[in-house]
């Protein structure tokens, strides 16, 4: 199971001691992975851009242990194969015995309105399309991942227009797909799942997820639905982050869960924002923002004094005005890129659509990803 | 001879093949040797290590891309092109001419330049000899290539003197305003089509210019297999008495072609193919493969767990075919994958080449290669069979 245990709660946010993670019948080394923390985002088992090579090199000072976060929508064409390989850490040669989790979405992929329905999800890669992933359908993936942790399942698609019908939808959907699922232990083989908080932006919906699974016995924490506030550039019927509302949506329902279980969020989402939802009670997130800001051309660091202001700054390299700009990438930064290249060096890859540009951002944006949250954690530490 | 005196000794020759080591400023190079090409000033999304640890020593880089962008005199600022891109071996730079025609419309040569509209501004630009050694100077490669006139070989014959006897005198540009002999080389390209009397004049018309190097220019155009290995090797022979000269045939990369090169006395090659056909979804292979190409999207390697090949490098040690095939085209990563192995897969060739020569062993080597190759030797295409029998190796085939 997902054994965390609740050090601190402050007025910033919580801090955990995440003890294990995994199923109980397959221990791997003790975690003891302290929280705010991050999944990796991967996909195709790598993060992307980078493969495992460049990865454990180029990465290798990053504080957190890392949990690679898995989705469905960018391996399902390739089931059978990772299957037969005995696994994702296997099939895409990740670091053995590293630690995995199992989710729906691609939170950069596309995650699209109008396609769910009663018999399953819809989930969306880039070369085979639509693929409904059902009670029926994810135990299969989930045994041929062997990942773990998952995700459970979830009717997510509930945009800012959703009908008050189709809310009700959602719900009744999602606890039968999950009763369906965890049935029986060797459907997900015992491993510890999240359950879903959806509900879109109706905080009454919200509350009634909450109270439909915070008693279930499979949760061994929470999954947080907030696709639609994402960054996720590829999300149907995007709303904009904005902290009143997000603060409205989820207060009654954060109080509702147990404090000793850890809460998700999966999905881009900026430093300002991570903050934000750290306050509110979020334990876990994933990286893909620092991936969705080298995917752009982007490198981000944040803020000096980051805690008190929650401020973060961007590099556009598609901006000209670091055509010639002669100097390092950032000061403050010991990654390899920062240490070792220009602004307009960087900026010349953008321009002339190199891949190492997405190579070298991600490295660095990994790297203030990481150490964005050390600091976060830190400053817990001193908190009220 | 010492490092970075940019002097070359032969080590080995057999027959007409010969293995050297070409010692320039930023280490040395053992010959036959393939050039990866980092267009951009960068190789398709591989770290400057990930190059290092294929056993590459040298590559090369465009002229007129980084003088387009981002400008020679910004390269010049960022400390020159090792140091922009932090690749700590060697630099071969092209003139930027041979870009031109590939690239721009309406080019037009006249006795001063090369003209041309820029494809990326339309704006009527002009490169001159001079103009070109300039960049490359910025750009501070170990070898720069002189501005020459290239006539595609599919012409007709009567057009390759004018532009040879030009080349030859843009040459004479090139040298005079070529100053900083001590860090950076200066190549003239032999032209003339697949004119051997055009060749021979050429060759002793720009051979005491060759300090260093020299190279053979104009082919892989398109031109017909036989003609582009008979002109090698007459070209080759040609040089024979300027041995202590290096011979860098352009554009080829070919693992056939590669090996024919070489065992004509060619030295050095460079090619986009390894790292283009990369992007592909092709591996570069020994065996097992159609002309020394696995074409990894292919539904055969959905549940093939081995290697692309017996291989050393990352991808091979790391990866099996079922992962790649499951990822190409889907993301970056299979491109960085194939990349590694099909760098390291030429080098490896190279590797395996010179060994054969040393070792005296060519005859078997040529067995086995071009069984792997082309599934047995006696199924080689005809101009194989051609260019290695003028060479003098029929025992291949009996
Ligand atoms: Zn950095
Ligand atoms: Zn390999």
């Amino acid at each position: 199971m997902v054994k965390a245990k609740l050090l601190r709660n402050t007025e910033r946010g919580r801090t955990c001691n995440i003890e294990s993670w995994g199923a109980e019948k397959e221990p791997k080394s003790p975690l003891n992975l302290q929280t705010p923390a991050y999944l990796t985002y991967t996909r195709f088992g790598h993060i992307p851009h980078l493969t495992w090579d460049v990865a454990q090199k180029e990465l290798s000072h990053l504080e957190q242990k890392p949990i690679y976060q898995v989705s469905m929508a960018a391996i399902f064409e390739c089931l059978l194969a990772i299957d037969e390989a005995g696994g994702i850490i296997k099939f895409a040669s990740m670091p053995e015995n590293c630690l995995t989790h199992l989710t729906i979405h691609d939170p950069l992929g596309r995650i699209a309105s109008g396609f769910n329905k009663t018999k399953g999800i819809a989930v969306w890669s880039a070369r085979a399309g639509r693929k409904d992933v059902c009670s029926e359908a994810y135990p299969v993936s989930i045994a041929a991942v062997k990942s773990d942790t998952i995700t459970a399942l979830s009717d997510y698609d509930l945009p800012f227009d959703a009908q008050k019908k189709r809310q009700g939808k959602s719900l009744t959907r999602t606890k039968a797909w999950n009763e369906a699922l965890f049935s029986e232990e060797s459907k997900t083989g015992g491993r510890p799942a999240f359950a879903p908080i959806c509900g879109g932006s109706n905080k009454d919906t919200r509350f009634a997820f909450a109270k439909a699974f915070v008693q279930v016995p499979w949760a061994s924490g929470f999954s947080i639905e907030l696709w639609h506030f994402s960054l996720g550039p590829k999300v149907d019927k995007k709303q904009v982050y904005e902290k009143d509302v997000i603060a409205e949506l989820l207060g009654e329902t954060m109080l509702l869960l147990p404090q000793d279980k850890v809460r998700l969020v999966e999905g881009a989402f900026n430093p300002t924002q991570i903050l934000h939802l750290i306050k509110l009670g979020v334990d876990l997130f994933d990286s893909s923002f620092a991936s969705l800001m080298a995917d752009e051309g982007k490198a981000f660091k944040i803020a000096d004094d980051f805690e008190s202001t929650w401020e973060f700054s961007v590099l556009d390299f598609n901006d000209a005005k670091f055509n010639d700009d002669t100097s390092k990438l950032y000061d403050h930064c010991s990654c390899y890129p920062c240490q070792t290249f220009t602004k307009a060096y960087l900026r010349h890859l953008v321009n002339c659509k190199e891949m190492l540009a997405m190579v070298l951002l991600t490295i660095h944006n990994m790297t203030e990803f990481d150490r964005m949250f050390a600091r976060i954690r830190e400053s817990l530490q001193l908190a009220q | 001879m010492t490092t970075g005196d940019m002097s070359f000794d032969i080590v080995a020759k057999r027959d007409r093949a010969r293995v050297g080591v070409f010692h320039l400023p930023h280490g040395d190079v053992e010959t036959p040797i393939f050039m990866p090409v980092g267009t951009q000033g960068t190789i398709k999304g591989l770290l400057p290590r990930q190059v290092a640890e294929t056993s590459c020593r040298i590559l090369l880089c465009n002229t007129y891309h980084l003088g387009h962008r981002p400008g020679a005199d910004v390269v010049k600022r960022l400390g020159g092109v090792h140091k922009m891109m932090d690749w700590k071996y060697n630099i071969l730079t092209d003139s930027g001419g041979f870009q031109m025609v590939s690239l721009g419309k309406l080019m037009q040569v006249t006795e001063n330049a090369v003209e041309f509209n820029s494809p990326h501004t339309n704006e009527r630009m002009v490169l001159t000899p001079e103009h070109s050694i300039g960049i490359q100077k910025d750009l501070g490669s170990d070898i720069m290539m002189q501005l020459d006139h290239v006539v595609p070989t599919v012409s007709d014959d009567s057009e390759f003197r004018e532009p040879m006897l030009r080349s030859v005198r843009w040459l004479e540009r090139c040298n005079n305003v070529h100053t900083n002999r001590d860090t950076q080389a200066l190549f003239p390209i032999i032209q003339g089509g697949l004119d051997p009397a055009l060749r021979q004049e050429c060759v002793e018309k720009m051979v005491p210019y060759a300090k260093v190097g020299i190279a053979i220019g104009g082919l892989s155009g398109g031109e017909a297999k036989d003609g582009f290995c008979a002109t090698v090797n007459f070209s080759c022979q040609q040089l024979e008495p300027y041995s202590h000269l290096p011979r860098y045939v352009m554009g080829v990369g070919w693992q056939t072609d590669m090996v024919i090169c070489a065992l004509s006395g060619a030295d050095m090659f460079d090619c986009v193919y390894p790292t283009r056909t990369a992007r592909f979804g092709t591996a570069l292979v020994f065996e097992g493969g159609t002309n020394g190409e696995l074409h990894l999207s292919r539904n055969e390697f959905v549940y093939d767990f081995k290697p692309i090949e017996e291989c050393d490098c990352h991808t091979c040690k790391t990866y099996t075919r079922a992962f790649l095939h499951s990822v190409i085209s889907k993301d970056t990563l299979s491109c960085h994958m194939l990349t590694v192995h099909n760098i390291h897969h030429q080098l490896e060739l190279m590797r395996r080449l010179r060994k054969a020569i040393k070792e005296d062993n060519i005859v078997p080597f040529l067995k086995t290669f071009l069984a792997g190759q082309f599934g047995s030797v006696a199924t080689v295409p005809s101009w194989v069979k051609t260019a290695l029998v003028n060479l003098d190796y029929q025992q291949v085939f009996s």
